[in-house]
């Protein structure tokens, strides 16, 4: 919540405090970035620990835990694109799900921001929306031309007398894509935190509970949203018709 | 609202090593887990399945078996039944029989003593009146002429009565 205090109080928006910390391979390494890594460096500990010994039928709570995950994961995109389809897209859409859903939640952590400079919530920045939002672009991209080869863009010049019109609106529509995946996200993010910073600033007492729940909901859906429209993006690429 | 080209680089790197490990570390073995044990399970239906119809195969068998060896022993029962009727039926007959033919002998003994009865009586009685009569006419009637005089007489007095 401190990050919230500071922002109200005239800081940069959240995430933004805090510059680099050092440089790494010839990039800078900033707070959204570590950020990152800590989520990474959990969610991966937490599926080496609770994958170690699968058992067919799991008797530790951690699988029985990671399982349910995997499960409901599978079920929910396979209400979208099919149970086939989404054990096939389940693995890259659900890693997606987790990396955006905790992201989210990042910045919801007590000191986050300003005590910790180093915890902030990645997704209230562009530049990571737009990085996640850039993968799907090429996962997408990839998909569909080793689906059809050259013949994914078909549509795009058919029918041949329109092409001209048609292809400029097809590239546009393919770019247009990522854009409105990034800014969604990060909007919804950093517009939350920065009406939720302001609220705790005008009502110090009960109303950030209230928000911190909403920021919760809020989260969780952003990450659905994220998540559901790169799967519509993935399914059409696989699809026969396109 | 800055762009900040390292977060960029940075997240598109993150990113693709986090779902490269999460796949092989969490996706794959657990969703492998997963399909196995729904094939488990629908091998066991399977299996029940096939147990079930098979228990229902050896339970209509079973229930023939019991209808036919019902049958065969009321078959049995009623041969026996039957045997039993007749053995009696035959044995009625056989005693019958034996007792009517007892019967008849008894009857036979029965008419030979009384005819053998009868003529000792009549000897008896013969005697008897040879006695009387010599008595009387003080004579011996002894003689072979005298005792069938009297034993004409008693036949004819027999037959009369």
């Amino acid at each position: 919540m401190m990050n919230w205090i500071y922002l109200a109080s005239g800081g940069e928006g959240g995430g933004q405090a805090g510059g680099a910390f050092f440089s790494l391979l010839g990039l800078e390494v900033t707070g959204a970035v570590t950020t990152m890594w800590g989520i990474m460096f959990l969610v991966l500990l937490l599926a080496w620990v609770g994958t170690r010994r699968l058992e067919r039928v799991p008797r530790s709570r951690l699988q029985g835990f990671l399982e349910w995950v995997v499960e409901t994961l599978v079920d929910f995109y396979g209400g979208i694109t099919g149970r086939e389809r989404a054990l096939q897209l389940v693995p890259l859409v659900g890693a997606f799900f987790i990396f955006i859903l905790l992201a989210n939640y990042s910045g919801l952590l007590p000191g986050a921001g300003h005590v910790f400079p180093w915890l902030l919530a990645p997704t209230s920045h562009w530049s990571v929306t737009a990085g996640l939002a850039v993968v799907v672009f090429f996962t997408t991209q990839y998909f569909g031309i080793r689906k059809k080869g050259l013949g994914y863009y078909k549509h795009m010049v058919e029918p041949l007398f329109l092409s001209p019109l048609l292809l400029p609106l097809g590239i546009l529509e393919e770019l247009v894509r990522p854009f409105s995946l990034s800014l969604r996200l990060y909007a919804n993010i950093f517009g939350g935190e920065m009406v939720v910073a302001a609220m705790v600033a005008a009502i110090p007492y009960f109303l950030p509970i209230a928000t911190l729940l909403l920021e919760l909901i809020f989260g969780l859906i952003q990450a659905i949203i994220f998540t559901v429209l790169t799967s519509v993006y993935l399914t059409a690429a696989l699809s026969e018709e396109h | 609202m800055e762009f900040n080209l390292n977060e960029f680089i940075w997240t598109i790197i993150d990113f693709l090593v986090f779902f490269l490990l999460l796949r092989v570390i969490l996706f794959k073995p657990i969703l492998k887990n997963i399909e196995g044990r729904r094939r488990d399970i629908e091998d066991s239906l399977h299996r029940a399945e096939a147990a079930n119809k098979e228990a229902e195969a050896l339970r209509r068998d079973f229930a023939d078996q019991v209808a036919a060896a019902r049958r065969e022993a009321q078959d049995i029962v009623a041969r026996a039944m039957k045997d039993v009727e007749e053995t009696r039926a035959r044995k009625l007959t056989e005693v019958e029989e034996e007792a009517a033919r007892r019967l008849e002998k008894a009857q036979e003994t029965i008419r030979r003593e009384k005819d053998l009865a009868i003529t000792e009586l009549r000897e008896e009685a013969a005697n008897l009146a040879i006695l009387a009569a010599g008595k009387v006419v003080e004579r011996s009637l002894d003689t072979e002429d005298h005792r069938r005089l009297v034993r004409d007489f008693i036949h004819e007095v027999g037959a009369k009565q």
